[in-house]
């Protein structure tokens, strides 16, 4: 599955990150936008993750947290913004046209860190 | 302890792979190639697509294929028969190729003068979808023999491709596949998306296939 190889990729941006700001410091928590319309199984991606952690010094710590980003398109005919799913066949209620443009719900992105460290090195940089 | 939390950074968990894929595309650009990622359900007829296309546009045109596939070289065997230019990729545990894979062929091997250069991904719906290559166009093939409803239960895919192809069209007698349905779902899911239908066993809707790669360079 895909996942493992994102969960190496947050790896990398973490232990990028932590190098440049901290580099004795802890990653106890990276926060994550996934959307809707990625096809990334929450769960195995934290398997992965909890899996590699270990082999990465300052991050084997570090709990992810998700925020899910539900789909939202223009529909085709109408421009009504909508919720497509795999209930509604991602057609829009309104006027049962399809996806025209998805405007959320393909985020993939990493959008937050807490690092812990003595407070020395941390003021330095902070 | 101190305590540090960021809440303003933006990274793209993938940015790097999207980075390379960019690399790649000016390289394709440079080297004034056309690439075409082609993806599917594993035994979709991918190879034996290929096999069809090369063996038809290889003598006006330079063509290459990067062969992408988890274990093995039987495919990259199958369509030496018709050109020499087919670089395999094995990519192990990995069900997709990705752009390092990509960038490192092109930086290791010659690609000058090639017309056309095929990427056959590995076989699976979900993973390569996540994966851009820096190909100028994507093609998913769906054969009547995996049935109508999988537009709508691998939307992703379907939705950022350029081109569906129906493969295996000589089956629609023997299987339940709808036609109009398929299409309409992916119509929903993507209107830009051109559709051809074909088998290369009965070699019936090749040729508009044919016409639309050979369309990309006139
Ligand atoms: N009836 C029929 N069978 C076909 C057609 N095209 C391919 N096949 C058969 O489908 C099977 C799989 O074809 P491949 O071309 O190997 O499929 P693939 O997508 O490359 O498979 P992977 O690389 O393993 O994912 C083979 O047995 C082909 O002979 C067609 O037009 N009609
Ligand atoms: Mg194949
Ligand atoms: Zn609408």
């Amino acid at each position: 599955m895909h996942e493992a190889t994102i969960a190496q990729s947050i790896l990398q941006i973490l232990s990028e990150k932590l190098l440049q700001i901290c580099p004795s410091g802890q990653i106890v928590k990276a926060r994550l936008l996934i959307g809707e319309f990625r096809n990334i199984d929450v769960d195995s991606l934290s398997f992965s993750f909890d899996t590699l952690k270990k082999f990465h010094l300052g991050i084997s710590s570090c709990n992810l947290e998700f925020e899910t980003i539900p789909t939202e398109a223009v529909c085709q005919k109408e421009n009504h913004i909508y919720h497509p799913t795999f209930e509604n066949t991602f057609l829009c209620e309104q006027c049962q046209s399809g996806i025209g443009k998805i405007i959320r719900g393909e985020e993939l992105d990493l959008v937050g860190t807490t690092i812990l460290s003595s407070s020395m090195e941390n003021d330095q940089h902070a | 302890m101190h305590e540090t939390v960021d809440q303003h950074m933006l990274e793209s968990i993938l940015g790097r792979n999207n980075e390379l894929a960019h690399h790649n595309r000016e390289h394709f650009n440079e080297l004034g190639l056309v690439a075409i990622n082609i993806m599917s359900a594993p035994g979709a007829g991918k190879t034996t697509l290929l096999e069809k296309t090369l063996s038809s546009l290889s003598t006006d045109y330079d063509c290459s294929v990067i062969e992408g596939d988890m274990i093995g070289d039987l495919d990259a065997k199958r369509l030496q028969k018709y050109i020499p230019a087919v670089h395999q990729i094995t990519t192990g545990k990995s069900c997709h190729l990705d752009a390092q894979m990509i960038a490192r062929l092109l930086h290791a091997q010659k690609f000058g003068g090639t017309d056309y250069l095929f990427i056959e991904n590995v076989g699976n719906l979900v993973c390569p979808a996540e994966f851009p290559l820096g190909e100028h166009k994507r093609v998913v093939l769906l054969s009547v023999t995996e049935g109508d409803d999988k537009p709508l239960k691998y939307p992703v895919i379907f939705h950022n491709c350029d081109v569906v192809v129906f493969t295996k069209c000589d089956l629609l007698p023997y299987v339940t596949f709808n036609m109009v349905k398929a299409k309409d779902s992916i119509q929903n899911l993507n209107p830009k998306a051109q559709c051809f239908e074909l088998s290369v066993l009965n070699d019936t809707g090749v040729d508009n296939w044919l016409n639309w790669i050979k369309g990309m360079r006139s």
